[in-house]
């Protein structure tokens, strides 16, 4: 605990040289790029490399003028900052406000000794404050001390941070091996496009040929040629993918601390960063085919307040890269507000298929005319080929009818939808903002409908909504109302719960004690008459749900006494 | 269910003489210059969108209900994509009012309702006369100021 009301503090002195040559670097490359846009030969080029190089030195010496004009303050309450070089910033964050801490070391600055420490904070548009770059131990002591300051977490703890705790959940080496070469990481395949247009550009296939002719010139090619190419490039992405995820899962850890999650992962560079539980908003449990055929998922924690695409802003935090599917619906049972995933999916009625079935077809129907018009402008063999696609029209149709699956636990909302991509997600009923129910023309033929739970979860606005397709246009209106009972009911429970509390508990201690209804499973429940105090069996499983507080159940009321709202 | 007020369809139907006025520009100046002048393009897409705009302006009122429940706004909107929205009282974090030009000229008035939500985050009630609308705003903030702030995300 030294160091922690001694002032202001500088960042790590290697950072004006590091951000000086990055900025340098960035700077330069702009400025070359400007030259060679310009239509500069090679000659004038160099005759510009002057200018290029003053540039690159304004940025050095901006970066030393913002490393000196840099200072941060860890005091009793509020995390401070001051920056800016020309337009000054002080900036204070409330320690009770701060949801995120992380801290990353790419592969450079690990060898430097260098470490980046970020925080969040609920509702902000971006990363709220950014030390770029301090030493590892500076992060990890500031990251420590975040945390037992910010006021729910036992100090004594947090403060002994994660060196001599055993990991929650640790990514072993064959989860590690299944993991890379199962996942496909969506930067492998703009990698290698970039490398793909490269090689096309720099391959003459004839002498005096020149470049930019090939791509247009197809009838050179022959058809074998593009096969393998495209078969090559299809290989080295997939081995790109195996090594990238590779790198950053390696070494996962997660580990529990206080009433956060927090993780470390990485091969090269190290990446750490936490979870707070009790603002966990959804979970979604992901797997493909190859994954599920394994018995293998994915398991992500969706929390509120992250601003999505912005740098440093992330939808969901990934809490178990691959768990066996037992143990991760076992995780999600144990977090607050929720109860497991395992439940009665109620599947799609059998008429949703035949919908999928019929948007299949016309999809097939308009490749098949848009080969048709082709043809007729460019003579093209074998346009009619993507019909043949009919034929796998049924199989999609009932694989995407059997993917689709909804049901209710005792307090959470579950909907599970995809083939390739199967996701679970899982809403406590106490997360939900509103409830949407949708009926399209099409859906309202044959008499279904869609509902979708939304949270403040940022992932909704990537498409992530916990959505159950294709109900019962009846079943819908039942679910419908259902959520929005079980919402009141989970806050009266939460309400109830604060009140009876004689000192203020952690937020998640609350959630933990909560009641569980006899029939546990029951699709709808129709009656919460029969609260029960929670099983108190922490034992077994004690490393990672939160220490059970004493089911305190005698001020415990129904909602229905509720009269706040 | 309450209904919106029934000038809203002059609101509506109004929005869609504008946009048929917009593709009656469009089709005229095809006219113009791909079909060698010919003039009727304009004019018929003007009577084509507008009727078409107005019968989906008139069905959208038909469409539209709301109604204040014991713990949530329901809505229901939508001619060919029917919405309904549940809002708990709990989750609004704040309620606006608005008038636009065209609804001011008719003496109506809008009341929105905000989330934490991330999905059609605000949803937003035409149609209520001003008096109405700053009822409306009134009760909606007063049963979300009973709710507990700890409640709203």
């Amino acid at each position: 605990m030294t160091g922690a009301f001694d002032g202001p503090r500088r960042l790590h002195p290697y950072t004006a040289v590091v951000r000086g040559v990055s900025r340098a670097g960035s700077l330069g490359t702009l400025a070359t790029v400007v030259t060679v846009a310009q239509g500069s030969s090679l000659q004038e080029l160099q005759t510009n490399l002057g200018i290029i190089a003053g540039i690159a030195l304004l940025g050095v010496a901006y970066e030393f003028l913002y490393y000196r004009r840099f200072a941060y303050e860890l005091t009793a309450d509020t995390f401070d900052i001051d920056s800016g070089v020309f337009s000054r910033r002080e900036r204070e964050i409330p320690l009770d406000r701060v949801q995120n801490i992380d801290i990353s070391q790419s592969p450079v600055a690990r060898v430097l000794g260098l470490a980046v420490l970020e925080l969040e904070t609920a509702g902000g548009g971006s990363t709220e404050a950014q030390l770029r770059f301090v030493a590892p131990d500076e992060a990890r002591r500031l990251q420590r001390q975040l945390q037992a300051r910010k006021g729910e977490t036992e100090t004594a703890e947090a403060a002994s941070g994660t060196e001599d705790r055993d990991p929650v959940y640790e990514l072993g080496d064959r989860e590690l091996a299944l993991l890379s070469l199962t996942s496909l990481d969506p930067g492998a395949s703009v990698i290698v496009s970039f490398i793909g247009v490269g090689f096309q550009l720099l391959l003459p296939t004839e002498p005096g040929e020149t470049a930019s002719q090939l791509p247009i010139n197809t009838q050179s090619l022959q058809p074998v040629d593009v096969a393998g190419f495209l078969i090559a490039l299809v290989v080295l992405a997939w081995l790109v993918s195996v090594a990238l995820v590779y790198s950053r899962y390696a070494n996962f850890r997660l580990y529990r601390v206080g009433d956060e999650l927090r993780y470390e992962r990485g091969l090269l560079g190290r990446y750490s960063g936490t979870i707070p539980l009790g603002k966990v908003q959804a979970a979604s449990l992901v797997a493909n085919p190859l994954k599920r055929r394994l018995g293998y998922v994915t398991l992500s924690l969706e929390t509120a307040g992250y601003a999505p695409g912005s740098d440093g802003g992330r939808a969901s935090e990934t809490a178990l890269p691959l768990a066996e599917q037992d143990l991760a619906a076992g995780f999600v049972g144990d977090l607050e507000q929720f109860d497991g995933v395992e439940v009665d999916f109620e599947s799609v009625p059998t008429r949703a298929r035949r919908r999928y079935a019929a948007r299949y077809t016309l999809v097939v129907l308009a490749l098949v005319g848009v080969g048709f018009a082709a043809n007729r402008l460019y003579d093209l063999a074998l346009w009619y080929l993507p019909a043949l696609l009919l034929l796998a029209v049924p199989v999609a149709a009932q694989l995407k009818w059997a993917n689709r699956a909804h049901g209710t636990t005792e307090r959470t909302f579950v909907a599970r939808t995809g083939f390739w991509r199967r996701t679970t997600r899982v809403v406590p009923f106490h997360r939900l903002q509103t409830v949407v129910d949708t009926r399209s023309i099409f859906q309202r033929r044959r008499h279904l409908a869609s509902v979708t739970a939304d949270t403040a979860s940022t992932a909704s606005v990537l498409g992530g909504d916990a959505t159950a397709f294709d109900l019962d246009a009846d079943r819908a209106d039942d679910l419908r109302e259902h959520l929005a009972e079980r919402l009141q009911w989970g806050l009266a429970l939460r309400r109830a719960r604060r009140r009876s509390a004689d000192s203020p508990s952690p937020s998640w201690a609350g959630a933990a004690a909560a009641p569980t209804v006899d029939e546990g499973q029951a699709v709808f429940p129709a009656d919460q008459d029969t609260d029960t105090p929670p099983p108190t069996d922490a034992d077994d499983d004690a490393d990672r749900t939160p220490p059970p507080p004493s089911p305190d159940d005698g001020n415990e009321r129904r909602p229905d006494d509720d009269t706040d709202v | 269910m309450e209904r919106l007020h029934h000038r809203i369809r002059f609101v509506w139907s109004f929005g869609a003489v504008r946009r048929a006025l917009f593709f009656a520009v469009l089709a005229a100046l095809g006219g113009l210059f791909l079909l060698d002048g010919a003039r009727w393009p304009g004019p018929v897409a003007f009577v084509v969108v507008g009727v078409l705009g107005v019968v989906h302006a008139l069905a959208r009122y038909r469409a539209w209900g709301y109604e204040l429940r014991e713990d949530d706004l329901y809505i229901r909107r939508g001619v060919f994509t029917q919405v309904r929205t549940v809002v708990p009282f709990v989750r609004v974090q704040h309620v606006d009012t608005r008038r636009s030009p065209i609804e001011r000229a008719l003496d109506l008035s809008r009341v929105v309702v905000y989330t934490a939500g991330s999905r059609q985050a605000d949803v937003s009630i035409p149609g209520l006369t001003p008096e109405d609308a700053t009822e409306l705003q009134r009760r909606l903030r007063d049963l979300a100021v009973e709710t507990e702030s700890d409640d709203a995300v």
